[in-house]
């Protein structure tokens, strides 16, 4: 008996209260880090072969990686479009006048217009968190794998992120990584 | 106190009893003698022209330095060996560039500011070189060092950096080890360059070593141009000694890849208490903002799955130390402490004395050369990185430490200074070698040779 009860017992001359059971801890890996029954999911595109609409059969309830390759200081990839635009708004994201956004987060700094002669990758990694959420932080580096600038955001659901990708024609090479179901 | 004073005191050594080696080691080689040039024979430069004055298979036939004093130092050096004179180029900061154009040259080993790296090593594979040595680093910002991979590349020369901890006697016994599966599979190693280097930054302007707080113009030797980083810079500066070693540990650039990296610096204090307590409040250099923090911090990750810390402190009061680790699923060595454990072997919890694992493992090249390395640099370090150079100029062979190599550890310095500058992110590590790193086999010190 607890000691609590019985002092309880002794001096309030009350019962011992019911202790409800909790259940026993169970540790469990996250469903959006199982990926080891997923096959590797990979496609690239160069110029002209990028579709103005992408139907991926990339899975983004896992991690995921989208490379854009680009010469120019604005360009946009429209990601998470839903039949449903009314209920679903999609993620805009990519450069604007030289600074990196993640919907309405937008970077401080402004990449300088000497980086596009050679060319500017942008990297989008994004993670899903517990309870729906997602980490994305998107990169731009320049022609010799320097990083110019990062932004990050957790502004957007894991939910948000399925759907179809509408990338700029301003991008050169596009490049999408990730995990889709085994055959 | 001179430059091999000043290393000896602040140094870890292995050293062994000494007998002078003999040069008849060198004798009998396949190829003609390698004819080769110095560019900067400062006191750096003269422990490498020491080195190649006591080889027999090399002609040292021109050096280069725009410092009177030093040419003087290194004439002496060279008439002390009764070698003949090799031709001597000076007076302006162009004269290493008809230096290049000497008929035959086949080799030039570069000892010069850090900011004199790329240019030179660049040039030297314009004039028609095929084998560059350099002192650590090879460039200052990230495409330097593109443009000197690009460069060795296109010219299909060799550039080997000479990173002489790699051949530091128990951190190729520690390879030794790890190669032989002792550690299991390695899962995290650490390193770094920790030297006190306040009296080499600054000094009275005559001596090499401390005196008094000059720099710059007024400084003499290092203080002339290597304390400008640390005004102007914030990152690890100096990264090559301490991943050289490691990176071998876990095949860099041969199956393996940096892939990102970030670092934090702690606040800049030291130099600026350095000059104040040595030279007044009102000394002028009492108003240098020293950007370079005391102690910076870099984090790499690894394509296999390893990480690996570095630490550079140049700045405060300390012992020197590399702060060696290389841990595995096995045990692990760690320096510092001059230690080891191994499951299985060591009594459990408690670590061994590595001595006795440091000397069952000793590399076959220490067995070979380490009775002739005695009396060169760094407790015998110096030797083999200059042997392995030349050897592998005399054949016409890659070198063991390449162009990749140089690259990647080097890189670290710039990269280390953009993750501080992006408020720490942690930035991607470009692959120098295109992809090649996946298929490439190591090659370093595999034998005695070289």
């Amino acid at each position: 008996m607890l000691r609590r009860d019985v002092f309880n017992l002794l001096f309030n001359k009350r019962q011992p209260a019911e202790i409800a059971q909790l259940p026993d801890p169970v540790l469990v890996t996250p469903g959006y880090l199982a990926v080891d029954q997923m096959a590797v999911y990979h496609q690239e595109w160069e110029s002209l072969s990028i579709p103005s609409i992408l139907m991926p059969g990339m899975l983004t309830q896992y991690a995921f990686t989208i490379i854009m390759g680009l010469q120019q200081m604005t360009a946009c990839l429209e990601i998470g479009i839903k039949d449903d635009q009314a209920a679903f708004k999609p993620i805009h994201l990519g450069l604007d006048h030289g600074r990196l956004f993640i919907g309405a987060i937008k970077d401080d700094r402004v990449l300088n217009n000497d980086k596009l002669e050679d060319g500017i990758t942008l990297i989008l990694t994004v993670n899903p968190q517990p309870n729906g959420g997602s980490y994305a932080k998107l990169k731009a580096l320049d022609k010799n794998g320097l990083t110019l600038s990062v932004i990050k955001s957790t502004t957007c659901r894991t939910a948000d992120w399925a759907g179809s990708l509408k990338p700029s024609p301003n991008f050169n090479t596009f490049c999408l990584h990730g995990h889709q179901h085994q055959n | 106190m001179n430059r091999r004073e000043f290393v000896k005191n602040s140094s870890l050594t292995a050293a062994a009893i000494t007998v002078f080696p003999e040069k008849s080691i060198f004798a009998n080689t396949a190829a003609p003698k390698l004819k080769i040039a110095i560019i900067g024979v400062g006191l750096r430069g003269q422990n490498h022209l020491e080195l190649l004055l006591k080889r027999d298979d090399v002609d040292l036939v021109a050096i280069c330095d725009v410092d009177s004093r030093m040419l003087d130092e290194a004439k002496a050096y060279i008439r002390d060996s009764g070698k003949p004179s090799p031709k001597i180029f000076t007076g302006d900061n162009n004269a290493w560039k008809k230096m290049l154009q000497i008929k035959d040259l086949k080799a030039v080993l570069i000892a010069t500011p850090w900011e004199w790296h790329k240019p030179m090593i660049i040039g030297a594979m314009e004039a028609g070189l095929k084998y560059i040595a350099s002192e650590v680093v090879i460039g200052i910002t990230l495409e330097d060092h593109w443009d000197v991979v690009r460069a060795a590349e296109k010219y299909e020369a060799q550039v080997m950096m000479l990173e002489n901890v790699c051949y530091r006697r128990d951190v190729m016994a520690v390879l030794n080890m790890v190669r032989q599966g002792i550690f299991g599979e390695i899962l995290h190693l650490q390193g770094g360059y920790q030297h006190d280097l306040r009296i080499v930054k600054f000094n009275d302007g005559v001596k090499p070593y401390g005196g008094g707080v000059e720099f710059n113009e007024k400084g003499f030797s290092e203080a002339h141009w290597r304390t400008n980083h640390s005004v102007h810079r914030n990152g690890d500066l100096y990264p090559t000694h301490g991943i050289g070693p490691v990176a071998q540990c876990v095949n860099i650039n041969r199956g393996n890849r940096f892939l990102s990296l970030n670092s934090f610096s702690t606040k800049a204090r030291s130099l600026h208490k350095y000059v104040v307590d040595n030279g007044g409040e009102n000394h002028p250099n009492a108003k240098v903002n020293f950007r370079l923090g005391d102690i910076v911090t870099t984090t790499i990750s690894c394509a296999n799955g390893e990480t690996i810390i570095l630490q550079h402190d140049t700045n405060s009061p300390r012992p020197y130390s590399l702060g060696f680790r290389v841990q595995g699923t096995n045990g692990l060595w760690m320096d510092i402490n001059t230690s080891i454990y191994i499951e299985g072997k060591s009594k459990p919890h408690t670590w061994d004395n590595a001595q006795a694992w440091l000397e069952k493992y000793d590399h076959p090249l220490w067995k070979k050369y380490g009775n002739h390395a005695q009396g060169a640099g760094h407790g015998g370090m110096d030797f083999f990185v200059v042997h392995a150079f030349v050897e592998a100029a005399k054949r016409g062979l890659p070198t063991p430490l390449d162009v990749y190599d140089a690259a990647a550890w080097s890189a670290i310095t710039p990269l280390s200074e953009q993750s501080i500058e992006l408020g720490n992110e942690t930035i991607d590590f470009p692959d120098f070698t295109g992809g090649k790193w996946m298929s490439r086999a190591p090659v370093f010190a595999l034998n005695d040779d070289y």
